[in-house]
């Protein structure tokens, strides 16, 4: 699990716990009647948008819009919290009233892209929460609870007693102002779906209508706020919270339906992708560099070996016999019998040399595996391995050269590894080509703990294997024999 | 006995023209390559052919095929391939239909005349050589569901030089016993190996084909 993801999950279990506690302040309101609604309505609108939003923001990570709306969701805990008979929960949640309004207008503005766009929109978001937090937070120290309204409710912790005038005249400013911003962004929103595009209409459309819809009933909710009717103001309330309550949903399937923020999501993906594959391609590519200087060190290696092959065994051998040959020309005449021993020595020496000659070239280069194929070439691994070897498939058919190359090395060297390491009883060899690949598995029933760093060649055939682009393992666990396996593409 | 040899390498063939010469051996012809080889053998119908497996044009095997097209052709001229190195699977190929008449040494073995020339006159006499590395590689090797399992060690030894074409008598003088012991080892492998009752010759032939026997898949 990513740890955006992990965060996502914990704001989730977070704003559960919250909305349970909202509900249980709630219900043992002593200053609210009809609860029931009340718990309904602010439930739903905070977990509507703190669920969307957290939905939003897993989809589309760059996003601002899953914040924000996660963000509009839990501001309104605070109203929750209006309902609380402690003083100072009850004054955190007056004050904290309408910020769900701010971040509101804020989300509206920037949707679908999730940036404030023009200056227009960035003092309309900026005035509103000052409106929503300075003057909100400003108005209440002067605000007796009771004279406002709300019958029942707790005292003012931080009152400034005796200056209802100011909480009344610092009402007036923030409604009015609030009206305003309200009215610019609703025709901003409304201008911006007009002028769209068919997608990014199709984005904006649930917003506006919406939205619009809910700003409007707020705007009603405002106007009578000076409280005519509170049947009015009721109604009015509850509506705009129902409508409230439908918002997230449609910026969720504004959000969805939005071009704008698939194209984010594919780029952002794309580029994740791409570096991903960026990753992949360096360490490839280092992996190439060490495998080819590998390489040329194995070529390096061969000639040395060979070169001391040729001088520890032919050479010194022809040497030996040059001078044998030299000493029987010299008792050539005097002692026949002398002589005739150091020529048996001779042709014995020379024997050997042309023997070892022969081995020598077989391990350059194997002919059989050349005129006659894997089938052949591995029967003839398999007649000379000291270790009985079961050949349970080998292909019939010729492979192109390097693959037959690299298979018949593979074999030979895991059986020669049998030979000297494994103690094994049997080896069985498959050799299969299917589904595009060529198969080679060696399997022997020894002592096992083979590995590949460990200097028995078996690194070599990786990079013999690798070069073909093919998988090469070794899989030898102590006492359960060991197990080689190379699968080299082959179409 | 007539032979037509050949070998790319000038130096070689005319070694063992020598050597054959020598041992009174009549050398009727003698070729570089395969074609040549076809219109010397054509041409003379010999007792035996001596061949050098790589040839041109291309270096690979070509004595192998011809020797299977002179076989296939010309029964009655026998076949003696020389190889610089041998291999199991090359002799099984060889003499996979039939060994009588067909030989496969290493070429290594020119050095000793008598083993030239005797695998020469084998040949020569519907009998098989099978070169001593060869041997030594079918008898050295481990596997599982050998045919040769049952054979005593002993029985294995002379197979081995029966594979190479020694007489009984000859085995005997190898393994120092005498011809008669030798017989009994020979009664004892026809039987093991479950070769069909027909002419002794016959019976040797297919032993050493079965002592070929390739490793079976599965």
């Amino acid at each position: 699990m990513t740890s955006l993801r992990r965060a996502l999950l914990a704001l989730a279990a977070l704003a559960f716990l919250a909305g349970v506690g909202a509900a249980a302040l709630i219900l043992t309101s002593s200053h609210e009647s009809s609860r029931g609604l009340a718990v309904l309505l602010i439930l739903s609108a905070a977990w509507g948008f703190a669920g969307t939003g957290l939905y939003a923001w897993d989809r589309r990570p760059d996003n601002n819009i899953g914040p924000l709306m996660t963000a509009v969701g839990f501001a309104w805990f605070f109203v929750a919290m209006t309902f609380s008979g402690s003083e100072v929960i009850y004054a955190i949640g007056v004050v904290g009233n309408t910020l769900a309004y701010a971040v509101l207008i804020h989300l509206l503005l920037c949707f679908p892209g999730g940036k404030l766009e023009g200056r227009l929109s960035k003092w309309v978001v900026a005035l509103t929460y000052f409106d929503t937090t300075v003057l909100q937070a400003a108005r209440f120290l002067f605000t007796v609870p009771n004279n406002d309204g709300c019958t029942g409710c707790p005292e003012n912790p931080v009152l400034i007693a005796g200056h209802e005038n100011v909480s009344n005249a610092l009402n007036a400013i923030q409604v009015a102002l609030a009206i305003v911003l309200i009215a610019i962004t609703v025709v901003v929103v409304f201008g911006r779906w007009r002028r769209s595009d068919a997608n990014r209409r199709n984005a904006l459309t649930p917003v506006v209508f919406t939205g619009g819809f809910a700003f409007l009933i707020l705007l009603v909710q405002l106007a009578i706020q000076p409280g005519v009717s509170e049947a009015v103001e009721r109604v009015a309330y509850i509506a705009a919270v129902a409508v409230f309550a439908c918002l997230p949903f449609a910026f969720l399937l504004g959000l969805l339906r939005s071009r704008v923020g698939r194209a984010e999501e594919i780029s952002s993906a794309l580029s994740a992708e791409n570096e991903q594959l960026n990753a992949e391609l360096r360490a490839k590519v280092e992996e190439l560099r060490a495998s080819r200087a590998r390489i040329v060190e194995a070529g390096y290696a061969e000639r040395r070996r060979v070169e001391r092959n040729l001088h520890d065994g032919a050479q010194q051998r022809l040497m030996a016999l040059t001078m044998n040959l030299r000493l029987a020309r010299d008792k050539l005449g005097e002692d026949p019998a002398a002589t005739g021993e150091l020529l048996d020595e001779a042709m014995e020496e020379l024997g050997a040399a042309t023997a070892e000659l022969r081995e020598l070239a077989r391990g350059i280069h194997p002919v059989l595996l050349s005129e006659r194929g894997l089938r052949a070439a591995l029967g003839g691994l398999a007649e000379r391995s000291p270790v009985p070897v079961e050949l349970v498939a080998t292909p019939a058919e010729r492979l192109p050269a390097p693959i037959e190359m690299a298979a018949y090395f593979v074999v030979a060297e895991a059986l020669t590894n049998v030979a000297r390491y494994a103690e094994a009883e049997v080896a069985t060899v498959r050799v299969e080509r299917r589904n595009g690949t060529v198969e080679v598995e060696i399997r022997d029933d020894g002592v096992g703990g083979a590995e590949i760093d460990a200097g028995t060649g078996l690194r070599g055939l990786e990079d013999r294997v690798a070069a073909l682009e093919g998988r090469f393992s070794v899989s030898s666990r102590a006492g359960a024999g060991t197990t080689v396996e190379a699968s080299i593409p082959c179409e | 006995m007539r032979v037509v040899v050949a070998d790319d390498s000038t130096l070689l063939r005319e070694g063992v023209v020598r050597l054959l010469e020598e041992a009174g051996i009549e050398v009727v012809g003698q070729a570089g390559d395969a074609e040549e080889l076809m219109r010397k053998v054509r041409a003379h119908k010999p007792d035996v052919a001596v061949v050098d497996v790589r040839m041109p044009p291309t270096h690979t095997d070509e004595g192998l095929r011809a020797a299977r097209e002179i076989r296939a052709e010309l029964p009655d001229t026998a076949v003696l391939v020389l190889s610089q190195y041998v291999e199991v699977a090359y002799a099984r190929e060889l003499l996979a239909e039939s060994a009588e008449g067909l030989g496969y040494l290493l070429k290594d073995r020119v050095a000793d005349v008598t083993v030239l020339t005797d695998a020469v006159r084998r040949v020569g006499a519907g009998g098989s050589a099978l070169d001593p590395e060869v041997v030594s590689q079918m008898l050295g090797r481990r596997r599982r569901d050998d045919p040769l399992e049952e054979l005593t060690p002993r029985e294995r030894e002379v197979l081995g030089l029966m594979a190479e074409g020694r007489s009984n008598a000859a085995i005997a003088a190898e393994l120092v016993v005498t011809e008669r012991a030798v017989e009994k080892h020979v009664t004892g492998i026809f039987s093991k190996l479950d070769l069909p009752s027909s002419g002794e010759d016959h019976r040797r032939v297919l032993a050493v084909l079965r002592f070929l026997d390739g490793p079976g898949e599965g």
